[in-house]
């Protein structure tokens, strides 16, 4: 009797607490039970303040911008704990069973090939057209983004805004001009060769990102080479005379100038060249803006690190700003729902949020909008200081090219960076590099 | 007679229902992504039509197969290296492990102590071994650059930087560990009579003439077993891989597993069909494999 009645409660218990669940999720998926209509948004900044401050502050511009509408509709905010990589792998998932978010922010994860292709997400390029305050606020993101077809499927509200870092303490010890003053690549020259002659490594590198950077800065060096560069994802060769050049100077003016013990693997976990920079090892680095956050209480002064745009032979200055694959948006979403989302990417895109993103060390906007000079006096922290002069900086170059991935692709980005370990060692020449870059090519046809 | 072929069927049909489950699940799990890798391998499925793979048709039916051996230096020199990593492991890991077990069943002084030892890094997640490794290869901080100073001052060993090195960095990740292997091989040897050792003795045999009269030749099937399991761990190779070097410098480091990722998730091309058609030549690679070293083994019959 007693298991009898024992059982009946269970399962009583587990009927209700079953139909409250199935009650929840469709009332989560409908309009949140108010009748109004429902966003829901999945960002990848999960971060603990303690952990990373920028994510806190994030959540926060996206939770104003729900409460702000909140009597007009639903604005659902969901953290992925996977970040923006668990967002793209989430899609790829999603894409196979025909879903898709309503709206996300990928982070630099390019999904908008696969997503475009199934059909899967809505052209914001209209939306943008439209309205010339939305335009202005996407900035670089409209242009680099628009596909070969004319359409737009992802803008962003931060850009990775490349340039390099230098310690101008070694620079004076090594009796070197320092990159401010620079008018060409042979100051450039001079000064790594002063440097190497004063014992202090003029840069630390691995074989991937810091490497690649340098070698995007020094494609911008005249007019034919930057007319190379431009091609982009078109290029059918790399047998051409401005890339063996830049190919050859990231040989012999740049990975031969430094040691075996400045130059790493690569990969997501190689950070020595980093480190090499903050405890004042290596006068160099390439690195975005947003490395300022490491520089807080470095061992190489926070006070000695500048930040410079790369030169040129022709008298400019560049700088590699690159927009990538941010907000993407479910084209399955009522025309309501897309105007909700629209509304979201012109928040995020405000000069109000542009300056909050500056100001609080968060990284660069690709916003016109945007008073840095303004937003200089209005932060505290040295490595905000550090990060909105920065800023500055790069948006002042006469050039502003694609960073090496968003130009190429990731693939050829990737082949690339696999040569730099060889061209150190001697094992490769430059015609090695060329001719396996061609075979990268067609084998990826 | 009737009655006893009607009870029969009964119970064919009553086994059928007991193994329909079980036949399922293979079905489901095994059976259907193998037939899926299968026909995907004739097909066009990347970035530009991924949720619907194309047929190639019949007159290109083999594409990806004659791009992969043709134009597609990653895939060949992960084929090469799965090689390597499958003759390496038969070379190195089978019988070290072998001689450590033999070395162990004569149950010398501290043998449990040495017994765990050699196990503990197989009960080590890939993942740590991976860090420990990447640590060890380091070359501002890792042991390896600094004895390579020592005895050649200023050479600054980077062993990940290095084609060659980086090929030999990630073998000895894993090619040394054959603690399970191990244990196997040990469980079976004490598992065998101790009469025939006895009676070895009393006719004056040595110890050396036990461990390669009696003890190897009892432990062949075993052997045979642990080859299957070590080959097939380097062929599948790609956790150390992917923590020590990313299958770089310049691709050096490619198995097929690594190429199958890259190719099919670590791209933007998202090229699946490619990837698959690697993993169709790995399955059959493997079959190849697992049949060689039964021949070679006799593990079949059961020796």
């Amino acid at each position: 009797m007693k298991n009898k009645v024992f059982s009946s409660i269970l399962a009583l218990a587990m009927t209700v607490s079953f139909v409250s669940a199935a009650g929840q999720t469709v009332l989560a998926a409908d309009d949140g039970g108010d009748g109004l209509p429902s966003v829901t948004f999945t960002h990848g900044y999960y971060h603990d303040e303690s952990e990373w401050a920028p994510a806190a502050e994030m959540r926060k511009i996206y939770q104003e911008f729900a409460d702000m509408h909140k009597d007009e509709f639903t604005f659902n905010i969901v953290a992925d704990q996977g970040g923006a990589e668990g967002i793209y792998n989430t899609a790829l998932n999603d894409l196979s069973s025909g879903d898709f978010y309503d709206i996300a922010d990928f982070g630099g994860w390019d999904i908008t090939e696969a997503a475009a292709g199934a059909g899967a997400i809505m052209d914001l390029k209209p939306y943008l057209d439209a309205d010339d305050d939305l335009k202005a606020g996407v900035g670089v993101c409209y242009d680099q983004n628009m596909t070969a077809d004319g359409k737009i499927y992802s803008v962003r509200e931060q850009v990775e805004g490349v340039g390099f870092w230098y310690n101008e303490a070694l620079f004076k010890e090594a009796g070197a001009e320092t990159p401010d003053m620079w008018k060409s690549w042979a100051d450039f020259d001079a000064a790594v060769d002063k440097l190497v002659a004063a014992g202090i490594s003029p840069f630390s590198m691995n074989a991937g990102w810091p490497t690649n950077i340098l070698a995007a800065g020094y494609s911008q060096r005249d007019e034919a080479s930057r007319e190379f560069y431009a091609k982009g994802r078109e290029i059918e060769s790399f047998d051409d005379e401005t890339f063996r050049q830049t190919t050859g100077f990231m040989q012999k003016n740049v990975l031969e100038k430094i040691d075996a013990a400045h130059f790493g693997p690569g990969g997501d976990d190689d950070n020595q060249y980093m480190l090499d920079f903050t405890s004042g090892d290596s006068a160099m680095l390439f690195n975005g803006v947003w490395a300022a956050g490491d520089f807080t209480d470095c061992e190489a002064g926070i006070e000695n690190l500048k930040p410079a745009l790369f030169p040129t032979d022709d008298g400019k200055k560049a700088g590699l700003l690159s927009g990538g694959c941010g907000y993407v948006v479910s084209d399955k979403l009522s025309d309501e729902q897309k105007e909700i989302c629209v509304e979201f990417i012109k928040y995020m895109t405000s000069p109000e949020i542009a300056g909050r993103i500056v100001e609080n060390g968060i990284g660069m906007v690709p916003s016109t909008a945007v008073d840095y000079e303004a937003a200089a006096g209005t932060v505290e922290s040295p490595a905000g200081k550090l990060l909105v002069e920065a800023c500055r900086t790069l948006n002042t170059a006469d050039i502003k090219a694609l960073g090496w991935g968003n130009n190429f692709g990731g693939d050829v980005e990737g082949e690339y960076q696999n040569k730099y370990a060889g061209l150190k060692d001697g094992s490769k020449s430059v015609d090695d590099v060329i001719k396996e870059l061609d075979q990268a090519l067609e084998a990826a046809q | 007679m009737k009655k006893k072929k009607s009870r029969l069927n009964k119970r064919t049909g009553f086994i059928l229902y007991f193994l329909m489950p079980a036949i399922l699940l293979y079905l489901i799990i095994y059976a259907y992504p193998l037939i899926n890798i299968f026909f995907t391998s004739f097909c066009e499925w990347n970035s530009k039509n991924f949720v619907a793979p194309r047929f190639l048709g019949w007159d290109h039916v083999f594409d990806n197969y004659r791009k992969i051996f043709t134009v597609d230096a990653n895939f060949q020199r992960a084929l090469i290296n799965s090689i390597k990593w499958v003759i390496l492991t038969m070379l190195i890991q089978i019988p070290w492990s072998v001689l450590v077990a033999l070395v162990l069943s004569k149950r010398e002084r501290g043998w449990r102590m040495t017994r765990n030892a050699f196990v503990i890094p197989n009960i080590i997640s890939t993942a740590a071994i991976g860090l420990i490794f990447l640590n060890l290869y380091s070359p501002a901080r890792g042991i390896v650059t600094e004895i390579c100073n020592k005895i050649v001052p200023g050479s600054n060993v980077s062993v990940l930087a290095n084609e060659k090195w980086a090929f030999w960095g990630v073998t000895f990740s894993f090619v040394l560990f054959g603690g399970s292997s191990c244990l196997l091989l040990m469980t079976q040897i004490f598992s065998i009579d101790p009469g025939i050792y006895e009676a070895a003795k009393v006719d004056g045999a040595s110890s050396l003439q036990i461990d390669t009269r009696i003890t190897l030749p009892l432990l062949r099937p075993m052997i045979g077993t642990v080859s299957v399991i070590a080959a097939n761990y380097g062929l599948l190779l790609y956790n150390e891989i992917a923590l020590i070097s990313g299958g770089g410098p310049d691709n050096s480091t490619y198995s097929l597993s690594f190429y199958i990722y890259k190719t099919a998730l670590g791209s933007q091309k998202l090229n699946f069909a490619r990837a698959n058609t690697a993993g169709v030549i790995q399955i059959f690679l493997g079959i190849l494999l697992v049949g060689c070293i039964n021949r070679l083994f006799h593990t079949k019959d059961g020796e």
